[in-house]
């Protein structure tokens, strides 16, 4: 039992690497918030590709669902490893994209949120598409029959309802991806997990492990609560959507 | 198939279909389905159900597209409108649904905000003016900041025919409107017909409700099988119907 606590608990180790271990959170969450908006986006506008109707747009919905099911069916290390492994070396690609240092961070970094982004944008899409998909028909119709276009339709009708709906299913996806930045310390991102594992490889001890996970669990516990206050709201929402 | 048995239309004809079809797959829906609706007057469409009433009203602001004949406003035919044009169309055509379909996550203020801003971009004081002024009119002035979720099915569809009204239709299409409602609501939005209909509003109605095509329309269309069986004056066609197959329908719907 001693030997469990002092692998796994010790807090003299823990009360060293506290900065090292915190430092490597912050750019977790910052991995998190960035990569999470851009994905949101993204995977909104891929729902929205995915989900046009007209003849002309046929190519986009192929592209959009073509996009979707390969990095829904791939590996996300696989795409950091794509990527952080082959943009610098794409000549004809700009400065910018090969070996990007905006704001200040390190090009792996931004390989790290494309990566996260490219992957979650996908699972998203289908979230998002869930949610357009459950809004009735006569929604739209009554909108059309109004006089709306089909844009401002879907603008003012169709996604405020739709977006409502799959907040749950969106936030998980979000704890998710938060879990998921870890990934990018392969290619050199300092995050939690990384800072962690070099002060174990440091002391042979885990406990600045331990503190990443529990630094974790403050921000991924009360999200998943506030996800489960809203799926146990649902059917007074969906008596509203009624 | 159908009976010129009533006097030809005194005012120009606001709204006119001409042979009509309609296929869902390899249903027939509606067969050759001609009408004319006079500015100012009310028809009354009745017939059983899957007779093809609820998708003719569907077809004429182009909910649903049709596979031949004409659709024509003041004489303009809007059959094969598309984009902005039909957009424009379809302000001028009002429509009501059984299922209401307001917004749910409006106010029932805002469900008749929304399109005015939305469509005609009017300011938000202008709109909500003329919202609470529409809302007035149809009896839920009190309501107005209430929920969908939170009004009776009646005082949903009264907020519908408000926000349908906002556009300032010059036709209003009534799709089976009471039919979703318990039988005490029903009187509160037929008065709101009523008094349009007063109004000299152009109305379009597929009812289930016999008193009031007696009472308000100038003229009954009987539709069976997708074709108007027989139109006439709602005296004539109540107490003599011309045809068997109205005079069953009137006969099961009048004496359950």
């Amino acid at each position: 039992m001693d030997i469990f606590l002092q692998q796994y608990f010790d807090l003299s180790v823990m009360r060293d690497s506290f900065d090292k271990v915190l430092l490597g959170f912050w750019v977790t969450v910052q991995l998190s918030l960035i990569a999470g908006v851009l994905s949101m986006v993204w995977g909104l506008v891929l729902a929205l590709a995915r989900g046009s109707q007209t003849r002309l747009m046929l190519p986009v919905r192929v592209a959009a669902i073509a996009y979707i099911d390969v990095f829904r069916g791939i590996p996300l290390l696989l795409v950091v490893l794509l990527i952080s492994g082959s943009l610098p070396f794409i000549s004809f690609l700009p400065a910018w994209v090969r070996a990007p240092h905006l704001f200040g961070r390190p090009d792996v970094y931004w390989f790290g949120v494309l990566s996260l982004t490219i992957t979650y944008g996908a699972y998203l899409a289908e979230v998002y598409r869930a949610g357009i998909e459950a809004v009735p028909k006569g929604q739209s119709e009554a909108a059309r029959s109004l006089g709306m276009s089909q844009f401002r339709t879907l603008r003012h009708v169709v996604l405020p309802q739709g977006v409502r709906t799959v907040v749950p299913p969106l936030l998980n996806d979000f704890i998710a991806l938060m879990k998921d930045t870890s990934l990018v310390q392969v290619i050199g991102v300092v995050e939690v997990v990384r800072a962690g594992r070099e002060v174990q490889g440091e002391t042979f001890n885990s406990s600045a492990l331990t503190l990443g996970a529990i630094m974790f669990l403050v921000l991924t516990l009360p999200l998943a609560r506030v996800v489960d206050r809203h799926l146990n709201g649902r059917h007074t929402l969906a008596r509203g959507l009624a | 198939m159908t009976a010129p048995t009533s006097p030809a239309p005194a005012g120009h004809a606001k709204l006119r279909v001409a042979g009509l079809h309609k296929r869902f797959g390899a249903l027939h829906v509606l067969r050759g389905v001609d009408l004319s609706v006079p500015a100012g007057s009310v028809i009354a469409i009745i017939g059983p159900s899957g007779s093809g009433k609820s998708t003719l009203l569907r077809c004429v602001n182009r909910l649903e597209e049709i596979d031949s004949g004409q659709i024509l406003l003041d004489g303009e035919p809007i059959t094969t409108l598309r984009g902005r044009a039909l957009d424009q169309v379809r302000r001028r055509i009002g429509m009501v649904f059984q299922q209401f379909n307001l917004f749910p996550h409006r106010t029932a203020l805002d469900n008749v905000v929304l399109p005015q801003r939305v469509v005609y971009g009017l300011s938000r004081a202008e709109a909500v003016r003329n919202a609470r002024a529409l809302l007035d009119q149809v009896g839920l002035a009190d309501k107005a900041d209430e929920r969908p979720s939170r009004l009776s099915g009646g005082q949903q569809q009264r907020v519908a025919i408000a926000r349908a009204l906002a556009m300032n239709p010059e036709v209003m299409l009534f799709d089976e409107v009471t039919s979703a409602l318990d039988p005490e609501l029903v009187t509160d939005v037929l008065d709101v017909m009523r008094t349009l209909a007063a109004q000299g509003m152009t109305m379009l109605v597929v009812t289930h409700e016999m008193s009031f095509a007696k009472d308000v329309a100038d003229e009954v269309l009987f539709m069976d099988d997708g074709v108007v069986v027989e139109r006439n004056v709602p005296a004539s066609l109540f107490s003599a119907p011309s045809h068997e197959r109205t005079r069953r329908f009137l006969d099961r719907v009048l004496n359950p």
